[in-house]
């Protein structure tokens, strides 16, 4: 069980030092971008300074990227809790199959709108139509959502198989 | 299920206890009382030579099929 306790320390420190401070961070921002359109120039690069900060479609899409980190954030807590149940030696409970289900559902949908508001954004703002066709970062969070509603459904087969094998005298 | 199971009237016949027949058979009081409520989800073949052995019947005897419980 070593390997766990190393998968547990470096989720906890991926946890404690990027997820907690981005919490408040994100929300700061988020009120601040609507009182200061500079704090905008932190998050977008507008390149040749010819974007427009005050537009509210900026404030919109940037939101809508807090909103889909807190939707990360919450993956990596529900992850974080997941460990804590395989520690505890209980790994085909229910409560550990619902959260891979949800993680797999929250990276798919959160992988597929990063990619689709990264598209809008060069459509929008920068007037380019761009589609990658290669390896982008948001296709492996979408596969890592799938790869999280296979794990899902494999816990749950092995729970059936677990409990068939409890109950046979 | 419609796999009846009829150990109690084959222990009521042999005027058995559970707990005489468990230690008879080698298995728990725990396991016989899942067999015997229905909750068991399959049963070893050895089990149920044990059972017959010790209540001196034959595996009809203990289960029956039924299509509407």
């Amino acid at each position: 069980m070593r390997k766990l306790t190393i998968l547990k320390s470096l989720v906890d420190f991926i946890w404690i030092i990027t997820c907690i401070p981005l919490i408040p961070i994100l929300l700061f921002f988020a009120v601040y971008i609507f009182i200061n359109d500079e704090a905008i120039s932190l998050f977008i690069n507008s390149g040749d300074g010819a974007m427009d900060f005050s537009s509210v479609w900026t404030k919109v899409f940037l939101i809508l990227l807090f909103v889909l980190i807190y939707v990360v954030i919450y993956c990596v807590y529900l992850f974080r809790k997941t460990l804590r149940t395989f520690q505890q030696r209980k790994p085909f409970s229910t409560a550990v199959i619902d959260n891979f289900n949800t993680i797999g559902k929250l990276l798919v949908i959160s992988g597929i709108s990063f990619s689709l508001l990264v598209f809008s954004y060069k459509l929008v703002f920068k007037a380019k139509f761009e589609i990658s066709l290669g390896v982008t970062p948001y296709l492996g969070i979408v596969c890592l959502g799938l790869f999280f509603l296979v794990l899902s459904e494999v816990f749950k087969i092995a729970k059936t198989a677990k409990e068939e094998n409890e109950l046979t005298v | 299920m419609p796999i009846l199971i009829n150990l109690d009237v084959m222990l009521a016949k042999r005027k058995m206890q559970s707990n005489e027949l468990a230690d008879l058979v080698g298995i728990t009081a725990a396991n016989l009382s899942i067999l015997k409520t229905g909750k068991a989800k399959a049963i070893r073949f050895s089990t149920l030579e044990a059972i017959c052995k010790a209540l001196d019947c034959q595996p009809a005897d203990i289960l029956e099929f039924h299509e509407h419980p």
